[in-house]
Order: C-alpha cells, then sequence, then structure tokens
C-alpha cells in the first residue's frame, strides 16, 4: 500500500465520518470493505502515573518512558500502518505525585490525546475509591471495559462498558475485559459495592457472545489478572487454556515483560498470544496481524531483522 | 511506504504463527509481536502536544517535588529474604512509630511489618527529592497499631516464612528452613504464645492487604495519625539536619535455611 492509496482512502473515511455525525447514524453502519491487510495492536500497562520519563539518575530507567515519548512512537506507527488499536491493561493510576495531586485527571487526558481505543479497570483504578474514579472518568475519551467486575450497585453504573467491538476496515474486533479479585488486594472502602465474578466463566460467555452473536473475526481479551501464578491463581494462561474464541490477551497487573508475546495453546488447539510490557511505560507492546496476503509483502518495515515463513501449527 | 528507523532498530524477537481455520468466522493471520523500550535512541524525539499539556500540570508539582529532601549513602533496593530498602523503611517507620505512641496500657509496639509491593521504586545514591520519596510510596496509607493475639501472631510468621518476597521488617529475627519459622525472636526474646503483640503496619495491610488476614478482627486498632509516607520525610529531614546521609544495611534479620 502507498501513501497515495492511504490519502484516498482517510479522505473517504473522513467523508463518511461526518455524514454519520451529521445523521446520528454510527460511522461502521455504512460498512467498508476494504479488506484489512494489516492490524498493529499497541498496548501499555501497568503504566502507574509514570508521566515524566525516569530521572537521569534512576538505577534502572534513566531518562527512559514518559507520555510525552510514547506518543512520538505511537504517532510514528499511526503514519506507517493503517490500522491500528491502542490498548492498556490497567494500572493507568498511582505511582507518581501526579497523581496524588490530580487524581488522574492528567494520565486521561493525554491518553485520549494519544487516541487510546480502550483500558480496563486495574486494581489501581480504585485508589481514590469509586467516587475518585468516577470523578476523573469523563476525561477519558476512550471507554474503559470490564466484563467480570458488577458496578450495577455503585456510582460506576453504566460508565464502564462489558465489551466493545472496533471495527477496522473488514475487520471486526471485539473486546472484553477481566479484573482481579479485589478483596485482600483492594481495601473494602475503596471499591464498595463492586461485585467481582469468575473470570473464566465471564471471558468464555464473552467470548461465545463476540464470536458467535456478533461475528467478529479477531477476540481480544484486555486483563489485569496477571500473566501466571505459581498457586495456580487464575491469570492470562489460565484464560487462554480454558477459552476457545480468544485470539490474543492484553495484560498487565504482575508487571511481567513478555518478549515475544506468549503463546499458550486454548481448549480447541489453537494458539492464544499473550503481550505485557512490564511496568511504568518504559516500554510499548507490540503486535502486528498480518491477513491473507503474500508473506514475500510481508514484515517490510522489519527488513533487519529475520523474516519468517508461514509455518503450521 | 517509508521504513519505520525506530522499530527497526529495536526488534529482538519475532514470532510468526498461522492460526488454523475452523469453526465461525475465524480469521487466518499472522502475527509478529515485539515490545519497543522508550529510551531517547529508539525514540529521539517527543510529542510537542503532549509536552505541553504535562508542563502545566508539572509547573505546580515542580515547586514542590523538585526539592532536595536528603543524600543518601548509596543505591537502595527492595529484596527477599530481606534488602536494604525493607530495612530503611521498616527501622525509620517503626522508630518513628514507637515515637508517636501514645498507649493508655503503656505497652510498647513490639515489631513493625510492612510490605514488599508497596515499596515502587528503588532509592538512588545520591540526592532524593520529595518527589523521589512520592514514587517510592505513592500511597495514602496511615500507620496503625494492631495488638494480635498470640495464635494471629504465629499466623503472621507462618506467613513470612511463606511469603515469596522480602517483606520488610524490624524489631524481629526469623530464620527460616522449608517454608517454617524456625526461630523467632521479637526484641530479642523467644516468640511467646501465650501473650498478645502489638504490631506497627499500614491501614492497607491492617485491613487484610496483600492477603495478611491475621490483622483482620484483631484485639486492638490504633490509628497514629501519620502517613507512612510522611514518617519517612520526617526521618529524611532529621538525618538531613544533622548534616548526615541516610543509608542501611543487610544484618540478617530474616534468613532462609537450606
Amino acid at each position: 500500500m502507498d501513501l497515495k492509496t492511504n490519502r484516498r482512502t482517510f479522505t473517504r473515511t473522513t467523508l463518511l465520518g461526518s455524514l454519520a455525525l451529521a445523521s446520528g447514524i454510527p460511522f461502521w453502519a455504512f460498512g467498508n470493505s476494504e479488506e484489512v491487510a494489516r492490524l498493529c495492536i499497541l498496548h501499555t500497562n501497568d503504566t502507574h502515573s509514570r508521566i515524566d520519563p525516569y530521572p537521569a539518575n534512576d538505577p534502572n530507567y534513566p531518562n527512559m518512558g514518559g507520555y510525552a515519548r510514547r506518543a512520538a512512537l505511537i504517532n510514528q506507527i499511526r503514519n506507517q500502518v493503517e490500522h491500528v488499536l491502542l490498548l492498556d491493561a490497567g494500572d493507568i493510576f498511582q505511582g507518581t505525585p501526579y497523581f496524588n495531586m490530580y487524581g488522574g485527571e492528567p494520565e486521561l487526558k493525554l491518553m485520549t490525546m494519544m487516541g487510546y481505543d480502550a483500558a480496563t479497570v486495574g486494581n489501581h483504578e480504585f485508589d481514590n475509591g469509586l467516587d475518585g474514579f468516577a470523578n476523573i472518568l469523563p476525561h477519558a475519551g476512550f471507554p474503559f471495559i470490564s466484563s467480570n467486575y458488577d458496578f450495577s450497585r455503585t456510582i460506576l453504573d453504566g460508565k464502564i462498558d462489558n465489551y466493545r467491538i472496533f471495527h477496522r476496515g473488514n475487520l471486526k474486533i471485539g473486546i472484553y475485559g477481566l479484573g482481579i479479585e479485589l478483596e485482600g488486594l483492594v481495601g473494602r472502602n475503596l471499591y464498595g459495592n463492586t461485585v467481582y465474578h469468575d473470570p473464566v466463566r465471564v471471558a468464555r460467555r464473552m467470548e461465545m457472545l463476540l464470536k458467535e452473536d456478533h461475528n467478529c473475526q479477531i477476540i481480544i481479551c484486555l486483563s489485569h489478572l496477571g500473566y501466571q501464578y505459581e498457586t495456580g491463581k487464575v491469570s492470562d494462561v489460565i484464560v487462554a487454556e480454558k477459552t476457545r474464541y480468544t485470539d490474543i490477551i492484553v495484560g498487565g497487573h504482575t508487571h511481567t515483560l513478555l518478549e515475544p508475546p506468549a503463546q499458550v495453546t486454548n481448549s480447541a488447539g489453537k494458539n492464544v498470544y499473550i503481550g505485557q510490557t512490564g511496568y511504568a511505560g518504559v516500554r510499548l507492546g507490540r503486535m502486528d496481524l498480518y491477513f491473507n496476503t503474500d508473506s514475500t509483502e510481508k514484515f517490510v518495515e522489519f527488513n533487519t531483522t529475520k523474516i519468517f515463513k508461514n509455518q503450521e501449527i | 511506504m517509508i521504513k519505520l528507523r525506530i522499530v527497526s532498530h529495536v526488534i529482538s524477537f519475532c514470532i510468526l504463527l498461522v492460526l488454523s481455520c475452523s469453526g465461525p468466522m475465524q480469521q487466518d493471520f499472522e502475527l509478529e509481536g515485539t515490545v519497543v523500550l522508550l529510551d531517547s535512541i529508539n525514540v529521539p524525539e517527543v510529542d510537542s502536544n503532549q509536552k505541553a499539556v504535562i508542563q502545566q500540570y508539572r509547573k505546580n508539582l515542580e515547586a514542590e517535588m523538585n526539592r532536595l529532601l536528603v543524600y543518601s549513602e548509596r543505591v537502595m533496593e527492595r529484596g527477599t529474604p530481606e534488602g536494604l530498602l525493607n530495612n530503611f523503611v521498616a527501622d525509620l517507620v517503626f522508630e518513628i512509630g514507637k515515637e508517636l505512641y501514645a498507649p493508655e496500657d503503656d505497652k510498647p509496639i513490639d515489631f513493625c511489618l510492612l510490605n514488599y509491593g508497596g515499596l515502587r521504586v528503588p532509592l538512588p545514591r545520591g540526592e532524593i527529592t520529595y518527589e523521589r520519596v512520592f514514587e517510592l510510596l505513592p500511597f495514602e496509607n496511615e500507620m496503625v497499631v494492631i495488638t494480635l493475639s498470640g495464635e494471629k501472631t504465629l499466623e503472621l510468621f507462618h506467613y513470612l516464612a511463606n511469603a515469596t518476597r522480602g517483606m520488610p521488617v524490624s524489631g524481629i529475627k526469623l530464620a527460616i528452613q522449608d517454608n517454617h519459622a524456625l526461630e523467632i525472636l521479637i526484641q530479642g526474646k523467644e516468640f511467646d504464645i501465650n501473650r498478645t503483640y502489638k504490631v506497627l503496619t499500614s491501614d492497607y495491610l491492617a485491613g487484610g492487604g496483600d492477603s495478611m488476614n491475621f490483622f483482620l478482627q484483631p484485639i486492638n486498632y490504633e490509628l497514629l495519625g501519620m502517613r507512612v509516607r510522611d514518617a519517612i520525610i520526617k526521618h529524611m529531614q532529621r538525618v538531613h539536619a544533622k548534616g548526615e546521609k541516610i543509608n542501611s544495611e543487610l544484618d540478617g534479620r530474616i534468613t532462609v535455611l537450606d
């Protein structure tokens, strides 16, 4: 795809977008048969209010990370790849004085500017209580998705999405969200009447809904469960093993660096890919999905690295 | 298509796999995954729009946060079973807690227990600012004194013996073998299950945080009226006022025997 085609597509979608806005009909209702060759999923987790880069004297990450640097990389990737999904797997809040002073407002504003498509609710999103979260939520121009926290008896009722469907060209991408058990991890006074439901059971219900009822081609689980536990506690690996339609898990909580993404075989014998990027937004995760393309045309940007041939699993 | 220079620098691994086709609307794809380190080599420029917004928020913070608090003799990191940072924080919180505590029964606090997960960043050598201490302990947790029965205190030591991460403690000496508390000394004296103990901790842990369920339904719960972070700031201010540097050492307060 060359830049010219890119621009033409952009003009067309913008026009449709304006029409949709004017008529009140959702944009996707017009449909878009454009075949997507590639979808780029960018992801972060446990960014913990790390708005500025780490200071120069930090023992581990001197001058690394920071929102402005992350945004620059995201912009560069958007200039290269047409279809991008930008996701966060929770614990956006808590970790620097920005959160103590502003309660999460700058984090959500800056993520909105970066064009985040969705985030899930991490345990630290409860740190200023349900009221604290509800107060700053209007600054997020993107949805928070959680399928296994029931907020219906709280101030967050109706403000958190159960799932979301995203359209990229002819692709329908379904996203559901999973949060960790709150009892013993978050003060009861903070999470109030939030009810936690078993993540595996919820995941199976959500993927069935998204795949069979909504015909989503790609299903992503946005998870703050944690990658894996020695104790056998429910984790991304367990969700991957016990589901059948979930393609990708964008994870968080355990601050695990998965490089490359982990692969787990699901209950239907297929691969699930799990990504997690460590801690504090020092890294940006990236998964490029290629559809129906000739392998010789792939990985054009990755020409310094190994090019893999198709292989059957 | 323009070459994406930054990514080509940093791709260390790629995976590429084909999903087999079956079931409803299954979409074949090949996946290439990577993680990009956000340093000045991979991303030389920062986004100016973000920078402008951050600057507005930053201005108010800076005046407060960039102030020097104290100098540190060495890098302090958390560790398991003990760590320089664990010992530093637990010791000073215990000291300041004892100073604040004025009990009705005249019985002093026996020991201090905090949690590894609560120490969020290491302390660098050299200059420590207020900001660094906020990063070390961002939580608004209060210091509390919990009175526990002998049985519950033993549960606490079972918890420590089974902990996979080094919990910051002060006032105790513990030897662990095969996840079993082999030797327990509290203030230099052997643990006695027939008496009560007063434990200094945070309200987060006292509420069962980090699964410290032995703190739930205690004999007594007394708030000291000071945040854990403020105790650290207070300690650092005192050290700096004396013209000294903060320091810490490992002393074998928790040991794991083969």
